[in-house]
């Protein structure tokens, strides 16, 4: 009885191993097969690009030349690009996208039940702005899932500034963001988003996280209708990291001196020294400039790096060499200053990555 | 014209797209993926002005921004234009003296940036 | 009454062998199963620009290092080109009494540092702790000799990330390893541990701490560890992914929750494979005590590792794996057949224990009876040979099956000669490789069993896996 049954089994084995040796081989042929398509396919669709771009051609020329079982492989070529470029460019392949078909392929896929599919086909639509994604966009924004939240996020803030309220509830409920990518955010709804934001700062934000992603947005883009709320924050918040991002906002404005930024570098926290003391240097008060000179001992070195840049911004050469040469002036100040001179001198390459600030 | 302008980024479609358009407007152009052999590049031809990402495969564009600044083309313009456009990134570009441009970024702008960097570099090699 | 021994014998054999298989074969299938899913996840999301914008948690890299002077710049170097948005690398010296210290202090220009931390593991006393002028994100912690554990301990207590990797000074990571070993983290905040497939680098082009280019070695025993790899981790880890009960997470590359680490008490000193029983005891914790959690495996090549080419190291590496397997079960024996601890108690822990403990014994005793049995005439000829070839067949289904996985997944062996040897070699090595370490690793038990609790020599060389 058992030899039979085994004799059966050893056979079934080795025609499964043949099987698979023979599919491995199969998938190889196949792999380099599809391989060669494919980069034929970008090869012609780079060429097409170029001469869109050269004006030679118009966008729905190249279009209609795209059959549809190569919208696969537009949807991969684009996307760099479309992640790449803004203006009269990026709308020309915008317009590509929309002639060849590709948009309404990509809306049923963001509509269909593949996972992976529908975030991709999110990714993209909100990429080109589509309207119609709208809707389909609340699960992703509910998702814990970041690769599902992300393309939702992103496609929700690049179609309107009228969705502002939404992507600061979506960001309200995570906490697992961070700051950088918040700006991202905003920085792809444009500079118009700011007034908008100081609007939701001054009605009073609940979430610190979001009041110092909005501090730092305003900063991004040097929005100079931030006076008012930036001078507030540096008097009187509580919360140094907001603090620290008001000064940061307040250097990147360039605006000018205020007593806010000197009672700032007496703070017992470096950071808000060191910050303070930059945004003493991008607002060029040369009346203001020895009030840097404390800082220059101060125990934190990149404090006594930020003061001795200041100096160096405000002060006469002559004032640094002045007190390069006073023996009893503070030995750390020295080095400071010694190396930022150095440094001036060309060799920029002794600055260490800089870590903060 | 005539100036000869390097690209380092990785997405080498992006860069082969800038570097046909920046042909036609008469410059000579010269595309690298790969960022290991850039010194040596340097040291071989000259160039003008290098165009570059932050991010590239596999190192720190900070890191490579200082090993330029710290080899003898420390004269090079540098233009950086980066997905990565951070507060504290476009700090660090500025103080490795090379100017800032982020993704996504417009073609228009970006040419305009070029033709005023080279204008304000073309007597070569200023000595610092 | 010895003939009545002898077939209870076989016929447990028998018994024994179609459980194995069994499960080989439902592994297998689940593994098709998880890559297909995974394959395609892969190509939707576009990694460098979701962490370029900051969907990331910053990470810690420990690598602890003994008596590496030769190496340890190069390691480092490499470790910094990882393409991470924010992470630092810890460099534990654990008391070498070579220059590895003097090294690292004058190719990073390393100046102590007043860094605070907080003792939540006890360790060794820790000298002096550093930071480098060049590179902020390095940190080097110089303390007394305490072992591997003793040294992971000391870079958890020093880490300030929320995730943990540990590395093999030894291995390379692929520059974007991290980002892809951390995409679970993203996806799921119950995750507390991924770990990664680890390829074998002998042969491959490495340039700047970086592989180039990926080829087979010239050297056998590389080539059969080659194959014995590719079925480890491409389907022995993938199969146990969707039942969460992954129990190996490779040494030579692992991320952890650093909370996760510290809630199960970090790793254990007197452990022989420190890394595998810091797994299992994360299942047997969050199992017992009801904590919803996950343990993802990552089947994307991260990690590449230099593989003994010389059968001497080749054994000692691999008694050194037996050696960790048996004190990582021993010391989460609670798990064993326990229905509270779900799937790892009812299936992963005794498969462990049965078939990859005690493998080496049922193999080798059955060698023995059929040598013995061949003496005394009782061999039932069709029915030796059957079983033999169907027991050899069967391994090469498997070797095929890994192979037609990693054709369906990665093709990182671009040349299709390359993969004939490989399935050539999954012939070979049931004559002769399989049945050397099985022999091997039953030396390594008896030694154990009997009380020759030998460590070993030092060596950082290798983690706890079983083939």
């Amino acid at each position: 009885m058992i030899i039979p049954i085994l004799t059966l089994i050893v056979l079934c084995v080795f025609v499964l191993t043949g099987l698979i040796f023979l599919s491995i081989l199969r998938l190889r042929f196949k792999f380099k097969k599809d391989n060669y398509h494919r980069k034929q396919a970008f090869a012609k669709m780079e060429t097409f690009l170029l001469s869109l771009f050269a004006e030679e051609i118009l966008p729905y020329q190249w279009a209609v030349r795209i059959p549809a079982h190569e919208l696969g492989y537009l949807q991969e070529f684009l996307l760099p690009y479309l992640e790449s470029l803004k203006g009269e460019s990026f709308e020309k392949l915008v317009a590509v996208a929309h002639y060849s078909g590709l948009v309404k392929r990509l809306l049923q896929e963001a509509n269909s039940a593949k996972d992976w599919e529908q975030a991709q086909a999110i990714y993209f639509l909100g990429l080109i702005r589509e309207p119609q994604v709208l809707p389909l966009l609340q699960t992703g924004l509910d998702s814990d899932n970041m690769f599902w939240f992300y393309p939702s996020v992103i496609a929700l803030a690049r179609n309107d500034l009228q969705n502002l309220p939404r992507v600061l509830e979506a960001l309200r409920n995570r906490s697992d963001w961070t700051e950088h990518l918040g700006v991202s955010i905003f920085a792809e709804m444009g500079e118009e988003v700011c007034p908008a934001l100081l609007t939701a700062l001054s009605k009073g934000e609940t979430s610190p996280k979001i009041e110092r992603l909005a501090l730092a947005v305003l900063a991004h883009f040097g929005y100079q209708g931030a006076e008012a709320i930036l001078k507030e924050y540096i008097l009187y918040s509580k919360d140094h990291e907001l603090q620290i991002r008001a000064l940061r906002a307040w250097n990147q404005l360039k605006l000018t001196f205020f007593e806010g930024i000197a009672s700032a570098m007496k703070n017992p926290d470096w950071e808000i020294r060191a910050a303070a003391v930059t945004a003493l240097s991008s607002s060029g008060a040369v009346d203001q400039a020895l009030l840097a000179r404390p800082l220059l001992r101060d125990s934190n070195w990149w404090v006594r790096l930020r003061a001795a840049q200041t100096m160096l911004n405000l002060s006469p050469r002559e004032e640094l060499h002045i007190m390069l040469d006073n023996p009893l002036e503070d030995r750390y100040a020295k080095d400071m200053l010694r190396y930022i001179l150095t440094r001036e001198g060309g060799a920029t390459c002794v600055i260490p990555t800089i870590h903060v600030l | 014209m005539g100036h000869n302008i390097l690209i380092v980024d990785d997405n080498i479609y992006f860069s082969r797209l800038l570097a046909s358009q920046l042909t036609r407007l008469g410059y000579v152009v010269r595309v690298m993926a790969n960022h290991e052999e850039l010194l040596n590049l340097l040291s071989s031809d000259h160039y003008d002005l290098l165009i570059m990402e932050l991010l590239l495969n596999g190192q720190d564009g900070l890191s490579l921004l200082r090993s330029i600044r710290c080899s003898p083309y420390s004269y090079l313009p540098i233009l950086v234009v980066s997905h990565r456009s951070g507060y504290v990134d476009q700090l660090r570009v500025a103080e490795f003296d090379a100017h800032f441009l982020s993704k996504p970024v417009d073609l228009t702008q970006l040419f305009k940036t070029v033709l005023i960097m080279l204008k304000k570099e073309s007597p070569v090699g200023i000595s610092l | 009454m010895l003939f009545q021994l002898f077939t209870f014998y076989n016929w447990t054999v028998l018994i024994y062998f179609f459980v194995l298989n069994g499960i080989y074969l439902f592994l297998t299938i689940r593994a098709f199963l998880e890559i297909q899913r995974y394959v395609h996840h892969l190509r939707s999301v576009n990694l460098k620009r979701i962490f370029e914008l900051g969907f990331y948690k910053p990470l810690t890299v420990i690598a602890p290092a003994y008596n590496e002077s030769a190496t340890i710049v190069s390691s480092v170097h490499s470790l910094l080109n990882l393409q991470y948005p924010e992470f630092e690398i810890l460099v534990i010296n654990d008391g070498s009494t070579d220059q590895t210290l003097e090294v690292l202090k004058q190719e990073f220009r390393l100046v102590p540092s007043n860094r605070v931390y907080q003792v939540k593991l006890k360790t060794q006393p820790v000298h002096a702790v550093y930071g480098s002028l060049l590179f902020p994100q390095l940190h080097v912690v110089d303390k007394q000799n305490g072992g591997k554990a003793d040294a992971l301990n000391a870079g958890v207590n020093f880490s300030q990330y929320p995730l943990l990797c540990s590395i093999d000074a030894d291995s390379v990571i692929e520059t974007d390893g991290l980002l892809r070993a951390t995409r679970p983290f993203l996806e799921d905040k119950l995750v507390i541990a991924t770990g990664g497939t680890v390829r074998i680098a002998n042969g491959c082009k490495v340039t700047n701490g970086r592989v180039t280019e990926v080829a087979l070695s010239k050297n056998p025993w590389v080539r059969f560890q080659v194959v014995e790899y590719l079925r480890a981790f491409l389907f022995g880890r993938m199969g146990w992914n969707n039942l969460n009960a992954i129990m190996v997470i490779s040494g030579a590359f692992g991320i952890f929750l650093k909370s996760a680490v510290l809630t199960v008490g970090g790793y254990r000193k007197d452990c022989i494979g420190e890394d595998m029983e810091l797994v299992v005891r994360m299942h047997r914790h969050y199992r017992l005590n009801k904590i919803p959690y996950r343990v993802v495996f990552v089947p994307d090549p991260v990690c590449w590792t230099e593989a003994p080419e010389e059968h001497q190291v080749l054994c000692k590496q691999r008694k050194r794996w037996q050696k960790g397997l048996y004190d990582s079960l021993k010391a989460n024996k609670p798990l064993f057949f326990n229905p509270r601890a779900g799937v790892v108690g009812l299936l992963a822990y005794p498969f462990f224990f049965f078939f990859e403990l005690l493998g080496p014994v049922v193999e080798i005793l059955g060698y023995g009876v059929f040598v013995f049995s061949l003496f005394m005439g009782w061999v039932n000829w069709p029915f030796a040979l059957l079983f033999l070839s169907m027991a050899i067949l069967l391994g090469v289904l498997l070797s095929a099956s890994s192979l037609l996985l990693e054709e369906l997944s990665f093709r990182r062996y671009p040349k299709t000669g390359d993969i004939l040897i490989l399935f050539l070699y999954g012939i070979l090595e049931n004559f002769g490789y399989r049945q050397l370490l099985a022999w091997w690793r039953l030396i390594a038990l008896l030694e154990y069993v009997i009380g020759k609790r030998s460590w070993g020599e030092m060596n950082r060389k290798g983690f706890s896996t079983s083939g």
